[in-house]
């Protein structure tokens, strides 16, 4: 996964393992059952990584302009 | 001196006409038990298929009460399934998960996706914390049964097997 690193280290930082546990197997389990469905065995490559980023990343701004007072609160570590 | 061979005769034969009498008195006895008893085995013959006819009756009508219970509980649970669903995309796509999307997007792009090579994160940031948090909810309430997998999928597919949490792309890369 991209971010197990991340994960992981917060884990140790914690020492808790079972941080994101759910997450991780949800992630295997929609993996699992997109290649049920799409057929699609090959990994994602990173043009389509980079695409759905800048995708995403167009569609969210633009949902983010439209309400910038409710959009600038600052996210909490949780 | 008497004659012995009438008494005996006439004797004899009122003797007979005594005993047949009583045989058939006693066949037709018989005759009444008899019947008496193949009424009494059809009577529980009847009984039995009676009985047997109320079981089943019986045990369809728990069947289908069983069967309307099942369904009632399925109607139930989609129903809660689907305000929670509604509830959970509501929160995703409200303004302050727009923040965070676009945060965490934008970390993504900014730091780890470099040139043509996709690096793997070593910090999560507070943005995708939150976004993280929200998915590990749904895990839970997926993994438990509360949502079904092809529901969330449907749904929040492409965010966590992609995007947020990652993919595989980066063993290509390697």
């Amino acid at each position: 996964m991209l971010w197990e690193p991340a994960v992981k280290k917060l884990r140790d930082e914690k020492g808790d393992p079972r941080i994101y546990e759910e997450l991780e197997h949800l992630h295997h389990q929609m993996v699992d059952l997109e290649r049920q469905r799409s057929g699609r065995s090959e990994p994602r490559t990173k043009e389509e990584l980079r695409e759905f980023v800048e995708r995403n990343l167009r569609y969210v701004a633009a949902l983010v302009a439209e309400e910038p007072v409710a959009g600038d609160e600052e996210p909490t570590k949780g | 001196m008497p004659n012995l061979t009438g008494i005996l005769r006439s004797h004899t034969l009122a003797f007979g006409k005594e005993n047949k009498e009583g045989l058939t008195m006693e066949t037709f006895l018989t005759l009444v038990i008899a019947v008496g008893g193949i009424a009494t085995e059809i009577g529980a013959i009847w009984a039995a298929v009676a009985t047997r006819r109320r079981a089943h009756v019986t045990e369809r009508s728990l069947a289908e009460q069983g069967q309307i219970f099942r369904e009632q509980n399925e109607r139930a649970r989609i129903s809660f399934e689907v305000d929670l669903m509604y509830k959970l995309q509501e929160r995703f796509d409200s303004p302050r998960f727009h923040t965070y999307r676009k945060r965490s997007l934008t970390d993504v792009k900014e730091n780890y996706l470099v040139d043509d090579d996709v690096l793997e994160v070593q910090h999560l940031d507070a943005a995708t914390e939150q976004i993280f948090d929200f998915f590990e909810e749904l895990g839970y309430l997926t993994r438990t049964g509360v949502l079904r997998l092809d529901q969330v999928w449907e749904l929040w597919g492409s965010p966590i097997g992609l995007s947020v949490v990652g993919t595989r792309c980066q063993e290509v890369a390697r």
